[in-house]
């Protein structure tokens, strides 16, 4: 009954989710090998932003605080936000609570870029250090994209994207592209094993405000496109051509939603590397605690993504320190469990187009 | 206000339908099953494309439509609805209303989604999600989203629209089955153009003014109810015996 009323006040709800994203934020600048007081942090804030007059905290506190864990943490932030979102439009386009933005083709394909540059990646050598970088990242980015134009492309017929056809055709696609990356796993050595390991697992140990600089304005742009289409997703519950009916051109708003998905999903791999189930948790969470109304979900849903991520990664920090656990195996660890409830609730609700 | 001309369609096997629906009259599409009812209302609203031939509605081409404004003046109910995620009744009515979404007037929406709540006899489940309603309380909910997108305030009821409906009364109870079908007379009473796709002759004897008996995707009669439900024409389309019968005053279709 509780979760009854509170269900009725979508704004308490969402309110309590940023708080928790703050929250979050907070001890991920807090804890670590090296604890921050929370006053401390304050007084760090204080200092940069000219309040308290300069060389007032300890420098080595102020680095850690400013230049390790607060860039990390809110990267983390974005990087869950932007998964989250992808989830949530891409749970709304294929009409399927399972749906997951690797389904499109953008995982696999930033993947197999990311094997081709650790193998290849030599011949950057002559760019500067400061954009070298941004290799991977772009790299990985426009592998993401291309497998999923490839894929849009496949699925496009008659004048319309095909979602069936998409599906089936980011199956063979990525069956295709995993293909490429077992050749490079052949070919490679092993420093390069093991940094193509690393990647598939995802770990925010190399972002920063370098990243910082690139994933705020793609999360704020991918948040904000999003919400337009938010009416479009909504109506999509009904079905393509129901959502037509009821005076919605779907077809451009597919075509922007899939686009953009991919590069807001590819830009957060791009940084970190696979991330897995939080695409699929935070949506689920969201609607089950504020409704399925694209508008509040996607809200939510990328402040819970942002929280997860956050915390996760804390806890990849934690657990095995000093070393660094990848993010991907806590996700994997607490998301596939989750997943398999959703799995069999969804059998036993009966979920249409299950 | 739709007419559509000499329509093909190959995926379906529609051939040479011509169809002209008037303000305020109500016509049936009936026809044994896969003689191509739904694919002849899917052609009419626009959701698919005619390989020959021309829907025009309002006297514009169909393709040449805007959705949003299109979606103002023809509704349509589809014969089998899922709704992908759950949602409240009340949230999937409102949905209806996306096509003013342009001059979004919150007061409106509501009054259309209660009106159309109350006149489908689904007010009392406005709370509950859809997803745990009965597949004729799913129906009648349905029905009230197509009636929401097509309300008007009094004031506009002038306004020329069409409503499309595809078995509308497929899984209801007698009582809301014959409730539904005084409410699509009452609805071209306001001056609503309505095309009903119906399995039950009687009730379109009983409700329709003029019918389109389609068998293997050919118009096999066409014309005002009464005289394309004559038993010999529904005998051979349906190919089981049948003749019309008069009972309490109602013209029946029996089959034996």
């Amino acid at each position: 009954m509780s979760q009854g009323t509170l269900r009725h006040r979508p704004g308490v709800l969402l309110a309590l989710i940023a708080a928790g994203l703050v929250l979050s934020l907070v001890l991920a600048t807090a804890i670590g090998p090296l604890m921050v007081p929370p006053g401390e942090i304050g007084r760090v804030f204080a200092e940069a932003l000219g309040i308290l007059p300069a060389n007032s905290t300890d420098v080595t506190l102020r680095d850690i605080v400013l230049d390790l864990r607060l860039p990390r943490a809110l990267s983390g932030m974005c990087i869950g936000a932007l998964l989250a979102i992808g989830g949530s439009v891409m749970q709304g386009l294929f009409r399927n609570p399972l749906a997951d933005p690797g389904l499109i083709g953008v995982s696999s394909g930033a993947a197999l870029a990311v094997a081709s540059f650790i193998v290849f990646g030599g011949s950057i050598a002559f760019l500067p250090a400061g954009l070298r970088y941004y290799g991977m990242p772009v790299a990985a980015f426009a592998g993401g994209l291309i497998v999923v134009l490839l894929i849009q492309r496949l699925a496009y017929r008659d004048g319309r994207t095909d979602v069936p056809t998409m599906l089936l055709a980011g199956i063979a696609v990525t069956a295709v592209v995993m293909a490429g990356i077992g050749l490079l796993t052949f070919i490679s050595d092993d420093t390069q094993l093991r940094s193509m390991t690393f990647w598939s697992l995802g770990s925010l140990g190399g972002v920063g405000w370098a990243s910082m600089v690139v994933l705020a304005p793609v999360a704020a742009v991918v948040l904000l496109l999003s919400l337009r289409f938010a009416d479009v997703l909504d109506a999509l519950m009904l079905g393509e051509r129901e959502a037509y009916s009821i005076g919605f051109e779907v077809e451009r708003a597919k075509r922007v939603m899939v686009l953009s998905v991919a590069a807001g999903v590819g830009a957060a791999v791009a940084f970190t590397g696979l991330i897995g189930f939080v695409g699929i948790v935070a949506p689920h969470m969201t609607r089950l605690l504020l409704g399925a109304a694209h508008r509040r979900l996607l809200i939510g849903s990328s402040l819970l993504g942002g929280l997860l991520v956050v915390l996760a990664d804390t806890a990849c920090r934690v657990i095995v320190a000093p070393a660094e656990l990848p993010i991907g195996i806590i996700t994997s660890l607490i998301g596939a469990p989750f997943f398999l409830v959703l799995l069999l609730h969804q059998q036993r609700q009966g979920y249409p187009g299950s | 206000m739709i007419s559509a001309a000499n329509i093909y369609r190959r995926q379906g096997g529609l051939a040479a339908v011509s169809v002209e629906i008037r303000a305020g009259c109500v016509t049936a599409i009936l026809g044994p099953n896969g003689a191509g009812k739904s694919t002849l209302l899917d052609v009419l609203a626009g959701r698919s494309r005619a390989d020959k031939g021309e829907v025009r509605i309002a006297g514009r081409p169909v393709e040449c439509w805007r959705a949003d404004a299109l979606a103002r003046r023809r509704a349509f109910l589809p014969q089998h609805a899922e709704v992908a995620f759950p949602i409240s009744v009340r949230e999937l009515v409102t949905m209806g209303r996306a096509a003013y979404r342009a001059a979004p007037d919150a007061a409106l929406d509501g009054l259309a989604v209660e009106a159309s709540l109350r006149l489908t006899d689904s007010w009392h489940l406005r709370d509950r999600l859809y997803q745990r309603l009965s597949g004729g309380e799913r129906q009648r909910v349905q029905l009230a989203r197509v009636i929401a997108q097509l309300w008007r305030p009094p004031a506009q009821a002038g306004e020329p629209r069409m409503l499309l409906l595809d078995e509308p009364t497929a899984s209801l109870d007698p009582g809301h089955r014959l409730a539904v079908m005084r409410l699509v007379r009452q609805l071209a009473g306001e001056g609503i153009g309505v095309l009903v796709a119906l399995h039950d002759l009687s009730d379109a004897l009983r409700f329709t003014d003029e019918a389109i008996l389609l068998t293997a995707g050919q118009v096999k009669a066409q014309g005002t109810t009464g005289a394309v439900l004559d038993g010999a024409t529904v005998t051979e389309a349906y190919g089981a015996f049948a003749e019309v019968v008069h009972a309490a005053e109602q013209p029946v279709v029996v089959f034996r």
